[in-house]
């Protein structure tokens, strides 16, 4: 999961004052959870629509 | 990147085992993976190149996390002249070539690599060649600096010049490819033309060969978006653009220079002669206050002066009066305090800091309809045996072309392939396609999409977030289906005026059309009219090679939303019976059944609850006729309606219809 304090740069160029703001920010992508969770092997399999996949997952 | 481990070892001899170097580099630098045999994958940052695309600046790293000291080779330095006598340099475009340094050499022994040179070059996945050549690669390997052997004696008139490439220009590169090479692209030249690809590859003219007794190295600093540009023009990339495109420091060519001159003594007898620099004195180190107490409030954890002096100094750093470091010159990463405090920090110890939840107002997030909506229709649809997929954002350019050119379909101007050259206008044409590549394994294929399609409008572009319903299956009707769904979907969002109107719907019928659907049968279309505005539009068609029959229905999400309504008010239940009567008539196929009971409400606006269509029925002999039975409801909130009132209701309708559609009454 990237994370991390927003960086000066950041905020000159959005005209926000460095001294003043401080910023976190974090993303974690939720299809990668789920291949966690489900032990999914490969994250293209969300995205190419065979129904021998999206089957498994109608009990959710 | 590769690393060696032994190199890394006599660097940092305490190290124990490879484990603990790459835990060490994990825990408090990059990530680094085992690579096999004695070699280290490090990720390196793009910004950390300039001081750790050497062994030496990974080796720094380990001292610091360790907290052990460097064991450095040093070299005696290189002493540069204005104008070197055997050979000269000439920088014309300092902006792309902050500092060039060259040192030439003579007397070389061209031959094969001593074995610890070649052996440090195969754990990092070079290839040893010739020792001149090797040095060159493992100077880089242990500064990060790039460097570049010419043969002296190929060079016309021992010139190099540092220049655009003007129009025609081509080198054959080392490797034997032939190169155009695009107007202005920066070059190492010699007195008639191009010899090396600057920060990229060098040319097969002055290479240097069996042959070669005379050398001049090169190091030099080049401007990183200059060697980028460069290598995606000419499409070449090597380990030296790879370090430039990410920008490497001024103050390493000097040094990697002095370096490269004593192992080429060393390896191959070369005897050092003059030697250039572009750039001799070192311009003001850059310089960065600690204020501890500013580190605690931006890190939550205090740090003792001596644990920030004791990272600080192994990564590297001076010390100045006042709390002030001076920033050594490899570190072009190291901007402002909070980049300080980063590198305190990561040795002190992330994983040391202490945790406490977060203070943050507690104010509810903006509703977002669209959400609302995407789960409402997921529920309802997935009740319905609706699977849920997702589908590519792009179309094919063929898929694009299809499209009616007033739709003003969204290009890339850069596409991938293709296959993905426009936003999709449409979702069904992408839904489709996964309807087709389903119907491999399943009979009966029944499919949904929510996601936003594209269209351009003036300058922009606009996004509508649509849902696309597909169902498809062989040799059975699936429109009703279709259609049973989606009432029942519009009727899950409030809806109650629904209709389907036979007006033009452009998306419907380029989709049908493309979707194969045999000529003879038709491509049919209907708009769905919700609250009476057109939100999309529903359609059938039989696919021709396969034998299935597709339906579809496509709508706007967010215009259905806004239509929506949770408004219910309840309708008392009446103490006063219906009446049922049923109609048979036989009618031209030319007349649409809505109209019919359309017809019937008209005849009779206030007592007639209900009307629906119960059977339906063509005999093969007929032309153009059908028969059809409606069902009548009739009610009356105050009485019971009798026989005979129910018998004049129906007579009324009776007459209408055969007025209207020349019915004939069964």
């Amino acid at each position: 999961m990237g994370a991390g304090m927003v960086h000066r740069a950041v905020f000159d160029a959005v005209r926000y004052n460095p001294d003043e703001m401080q910023g976190f920010a974090f993303g974690v992508g939720l299809d990668r959870l789920a291949m966690i969770k489900y032990e999914i092997p490969d994250i293209r399999l969300f995205y190419g629509a065979d129904l021998r996949f999206i089957h498994q997952f109608r009990s959710l | 990147m590769k690393f060696s481990y032994p190199l890394l070892k006599k660097f940092v001899p305490v190290l124990k085992d490879k484990q603990q170097a790459m835990d060490a580099l994990t825990l408090h630098s990059f990530e680094a993976e085992d690579a096999g045999g004695a070699a280290i994958e490090v990720k390196l940052p793009p910004n950390r190149y300039a001081d750790c695309s050497g062994h030496v600046g990974i080796a720094r790293e380990l001292s610091a996390s360790l907290g052990v000291l460097l064991k450095l080779p040093s070299a005696r330095p290189v002493q540069s002249a204005r104008a070197p006598r055997s050979f000269s340099v000439k920088v014309e475009d300092a902006d792309r070539c902050p500092r060039y340094t060259a040192c030439a050499l003579d007397g070389v022994r061209i031959g094969p690599s001593p074995a610890w040179l070649a052996t440090v070059l195969a754990e990092c996945g070079l290839r040893p060649i010739s020792n001149v050549v090797d040095v060159m690669n493992y100077v880089m390997l242990e500064t990060g600096q790039p460097l570049h052997a010419f043969d002296l004696d190929r060079l016309e008139k021992h010139a190099l010049v540092v220049r655009p490439a003007r129009a025609g220009e081509r080198i054959t590169t080392i490797d034997g490819q032939d190169v155009e090479l695009p107007v202005g692209t920066l070059v190492i030249a010699d007195a008639k033309r191009p010899q090396a690809i600057a920060g990229v590859k060098g040319g097969k003219h002055a290479e240097v060969t069996a042959a070669t007794t005379r050398i001049v190295v090169e190091a030099a600093t080049f401007e990183p978006s200059a060697i980028y540009r460069t290598s995606r023009a000419v499409n070449i990339s090597t380990d030296a653009s790879q370090r430039f495109a990410r920008g490497m420091p001024t103050s390493l060519p000097s040094q990697a220079l002095a370096r490269a001159v004593e192992l080429l003594a060393e390896v191959a007898h070369a005897m050092r002669g003059d030697a250039f620099d572009s750039r001799p004195q070192a311009p003001a180190p850059h310089v960065v206050r600690f204020d501890a107490k500013r580190y605690e409030r931006l890190i939550g954890a205090p740090v003792s002066g001596k644990r920030v002096r004791d990272i600080l100094v192994s990564l590297g750093f001076t010390p100045m009066k006042d709390d002030r470091w001076q920033v050594p010159r490899e570190r072009v990463d190291i901007g402002s305090f909070a980049d300080l405090v980063e590198e305190v920090a990561r040795f002190a110890g992330y994983g040391k800091l202490p945790s406490a939840a977060p203070h943050v107002a507690l104010k509810p997030p903006a509703d977002d309809t669209s959400v609302a909506a995407k789960m409402l229709v997921r529920q309802i649809l997935a009740g319905l045996g609706f699977d849920e997929v997702y589908t590519h954002s792009f179309v094919s350019e063929q898929a694009a072309a299809a499209f009616d050119p007033a739709f003003a379909v969204v290009r890339l101007e850069n596409p991938p392939s293709d296959l993905f050259s426009a936003l999709r206008p449409s979702l069904a044409t992408n839904v489709f396609n996964a309807i087709d590549a389903n119907a491999r394994f399943f009979d009966n294929v029944n499919i949904f999409e929510v996601g936003k399609a594209f269209q351009r409008s003036g300058q922009g572009v606009t996004e509508r977030l649509m849902l696309c319903m597909m169902s498809a299956a062989k040799k059975q009707e699936t429109f009703f289906y279709v259609k049973g769904a989606l009432e029942r979907l519009l009727e899950g969002f409030g809806i109650r005026n629904i209709a389907f109107a036979t007006k033009p719907a452009s998306l419907g019928t380029e989709f049908l059309s493309r979707a194969g659907a045999n000529a003879a049968d038709g491509i049919h279309t209907l708009a769905i009219e919700a609250e009476g505005k057109t939100i999309g539009y529903i359609g059938a068609a039989r696919h021709a090679v396969r034998d299935w029959c597709i339906s579809v229905a496509e709508f706007d999400l967010e215009q259905l939303s806004s239509l929506a309504s949770a408004n219910v008010a309840f309708t008392p239940l009446s103490s006063f019976p219906s009446m049922v009567r049923d109609l048979s008539l036989r009618l031209s196929t030319a007349v649409k059944i809505g109209e019919v009971m359309r017809a019937a409400q008209v005849a009779v606006p206030d007592l007639l609850e209900d009307v629906d269509l119960v059977d339906e029925y063509a005999d093969p002999s007929w032309k153009g006729e059908q028969s059809i039975t409606l069902r009548f409801v009739f009610h009356a909130p105050d009485r019971t309606l009798t026989a005979v009132e129910v018998d004049r209701l129906m007579d009324r309708i009776a007459a209408a219809l055969k007025r209207d559609f020349q019915a004939a009454i069964r």
